[in-house]
């Protein structure tokens, strides 16, 4: 039996809005059932390039599918009805209700009552049926923004930046939504601030600056191979002796701070090195007065990258706003 | 497939009704004020007869004073009906004028032979008030019939304006400014995901708001007609059609004011700078005739002014479709010619 087609496929995609090229010569693949977070700072190029998956911006270059079919191909509009889309911040029609909003986005797919009254259980609204969309808590809002995503059972999940500004139980009942959906089978792209929300709902993730994606994979194996490794950083009351260091497992860099007093590690697994080190500078009769370990995080792994900080880098306004 | 099924245009529809229905400030905003305006400005002629106006009896000395107030006390004085005369120091006139306190003032008019009128002759009620006093005080002889036919009301003269102006204003705030929130809000692109077919969602917002204007000109009507006895005297099928039209003209301004912008305040002076000039040159509150030639020429083929002149021939004027016919096309075809327009350069996001 042959492979099912991906959920999306796309090579070579290239989009420019005049001077600015916000995405340049990318490819992605993610399989049907498969979940991906996309991170990237403000103008990575992650909202083109999932208004292109969505079909609502042609690549200049490239090509995408979507379970094997093409945007340009003729009929592919029904590709709309495979697809649950939840955008960032979306303001429901405020004077609507809960259950009114998702009757009108049915009745979009074709859907009737039965399938809005369905997901409003769903999404745990049940109780919300009859009330303004204005009226409901942010949560509850953003829970609601996702069962429209649900409304035609989608085979394809986009969800971006699903849960900013959200409180964290908030947070958590959009996340325990999106599982069930993956569990379904349900392919997902995320894009994300958040590095648990990207560790939390997909096994791998991508990142991705000015337009192409640096690197990709399970978090773990990125930070390992990426990030530069996990930090620790010790003061001592003397110098330590020279070969403290020499049997330390995973040792990566070495920094000397104030005369060598003080020194600064990057070592691949703090697990493993935390235990040797403290065991090594007691066998040395070298005296700790301070230590600080830091596991490496999708940050450094974008800096290491990049040399930029992700929350801070900002590439020029991706895209211009086109329809 | 876009889905442009009936299902989808109903529930747009229905979404439409909410929002009209369920916003207290646009039920005002529709219903009440135009109810107001005409209750208030109807009140102007739509219940008088013969002239009204504040007039100054003037003096120039303590003598002239003492002579005033006693004519003021006098039957003359007391017989001229809708008059409301006061003394007021010669000195004082030019800031009485200036600040309507009245509209003209007379020196002396108790002696026909030194009798003087001051007043501002560019001031058409003015010189109205001057005419009708002049005749009253020397005791001319009637030479005027009374002639009341329907439509000739001030209140008959406003109300078609009234109609034309919720025409626009329900189209361009109601549908303008509602695509500018929309897109804002990122409602449109959220929809445009879909399989909603936008085709779809332009009829159901036309014909939603169809309903809601149905709805304000019922309620508008019915009310001039209790309180004023305001009657169409033409063809209501032809009033009807022109109505239609005028929708349509003023969608399809809506859809191509509201085609780009995603930020509330550009939106707001964008509707503005159209509704504005409509409500001054629209000929709703005072006549074209007020304009030079050169202009009342080419403010007569301005939408709300074709809209207002044919609902004046046909509500007051007795008109048919053979009146409404120019006006309705010319109202089509910008509709028409915009809505492609606003479609061409549309913005879903």
């Amino acid at each position: 039996m042959p492979d099912p087609a991906p959920a999306v496929e796309a090579q070579g995609l290239v989009k420019r809005f005049k001077a600015l090229t916000a995405v340049d010569r990318l490819d992605l693949r993610l399989g049907q059932g498969e979940a991906l977070a996309l991170l990237g700072p403000n103008g990575a190029g992650k909202t083109t390039l999932v208004e292109m998956l969505e079909g609502l911006q042609a690549p200049d270059e490239g090509s995408i599918r979507l379970f094997g079919r093409s945007w340009d191909e003729p009929g592919s509009k029904t590709l709309r009805s495979g697809l649950g889309i939840c955008l960032q911040d979306t303001r429901l029609p405020e004077k609507l209700t809960a259950l009114e909003v998702l009757r009108l986005f049915a009745a979009f797919h074709g859907l009737g009552e039965d399938r809005a009254r369905e997901v409003l259980g769903q999404v745990g609204l049940d109780e919300k049926a009859g009330t303004w969309t204005q009226k409901l808590s942010g949560g509850q809002r953003q829970r609601l923004a996702l069962g429209i995503a649900m409304l035609p059972r989608p085979r394809l999940l986009l969800l971006d930046e699903p849960t900013t500004g959200l409180d964290p139980a908030a947070r958590r009942e959009v996340w325990a939504l999106v599982e069930a959906l993956k569990r379904e089978g349900c392919a997902l792209l995320l894009t994300t601030h958040y590095m648990e929300e990207a560790e939390a709902l997909c096994p791998e993730v991508a990142l991705m600056h000015r337009g192409r994606l640096l690197a990709r994979g399970p978090v773990p194996a990125l930070l390992a191979e990426h990030a530069g490794g996990d930090r620790l950083d010790a003061s001592f009351v003397e110098e330590p002796p020279a070969g403290l260091l020499d049997a330390l497992p995973g040792l990566l860099k070495r920094d000397a701070l104030e005369g060598g007093r003080s020194i600064s590690l990057r070592v691949r697994d703090l697990g493993a090195a935390l235990p040797a080190f403290v065991q090594s500078a007691a066998a040395a009769g070298a005296r700790i007065t301070s230590l600080s370990t830091r596991r490496a995080t999708l940050d450094d792994l974008f800096m290491n990258l990049t040399g930029e900080a992700l929350a801070a880098a900002e590439a020029p306004e991706a895209a211009p706003k086109e329809a | 497939m876009r889905s442009s099924a009936p299902g989808t245009v109903a529930q747009l529809m229905l979404w439409t009704l909410r929002d009209f229905l369920r916003e207290p400030a646009t039920l005002f905003w529709t219903i009440g004020f135009p109810v107001l305006m005409t209750l208030t400005l109807g009140q102007i002629s739509g219940h008088s007869h013969g002239l009204r106006a504040n007039v100054a009896v003037l003096y120039a000395s303590p003598a002239e004073q003492a002579q005033a107030q006693a004519w003021l006390k006098g039957p003359a004085a007391a017989g001229a009906e809708g008059i409301q005369w006061k003394a007021v120091a010669e000195a004082d006139l030019p800031r009485a004028l200036a600040t309507g306190e009245v509209r003209l003032g007379v020196l002396r008019p108790w002696d026909p032979p030194h009798r003087s009128w001051r007043f501002d002759p560019a001031n058409q009620s003015a010189l109205l008030a001057y005419h009708t006093l002049r005749d009253l005080l020397d005791r001319r002889p009637a030479d005027t019939e009374p002639l009341t036919v329907p439509g000739s009301r001030y209140v008959d003269f406003l109300l078609p304006g009234l109609l034309a102006l919720g025409l626009v204003n329900s189209c361009l705030w109601g549908i303008g400014w509602n695509l500018i929130e929309m897109r804002e809000k990122r409602l449109l692109r959220l929809m445009l995901a879909t399989p909603m077919s936008p085709g779809a969602f332009f009829g159901a917002q036309f014909a939603g708001r169809l309903l809601t204007a149905l709805f304000e000109i019922t309620v508008l009507l019915a009310f001039s007609r209790w309180l004023f006895g305001v009657r169409v005297l033409g063809s209501t099928s032809a009033l009807a059609a022109l109505w239609f039209s005028g929708m349509a003209a003023f969608f399809g301004l809506a859809v191509l004011v509201g085609c780009r912008t995603d930020r509330a305040s550009v939106g707001q002076g964008l509707i503005n700078a159209v509704t504005i000039p409509m409500f001054v040159i629209s000929g709703v509150f005072f006549g074209l005739d007020n304009f030079p030639p050169s202009l009342q020429a080419a403010f007569r083929w301005f939408p709300p002014t074709l809209l207002v002149d044919a609902t004046r021939t046909v509500m007051s004027g007795g008109g048919g479709w053979a009146d409404v016919a120019v006006p309705m096309g010319a109202l089509l075809g910008m509709g028409t010619a915009c809505y492609l327009l606003g479609r061409r350069f549309f913005r879903f996001y």
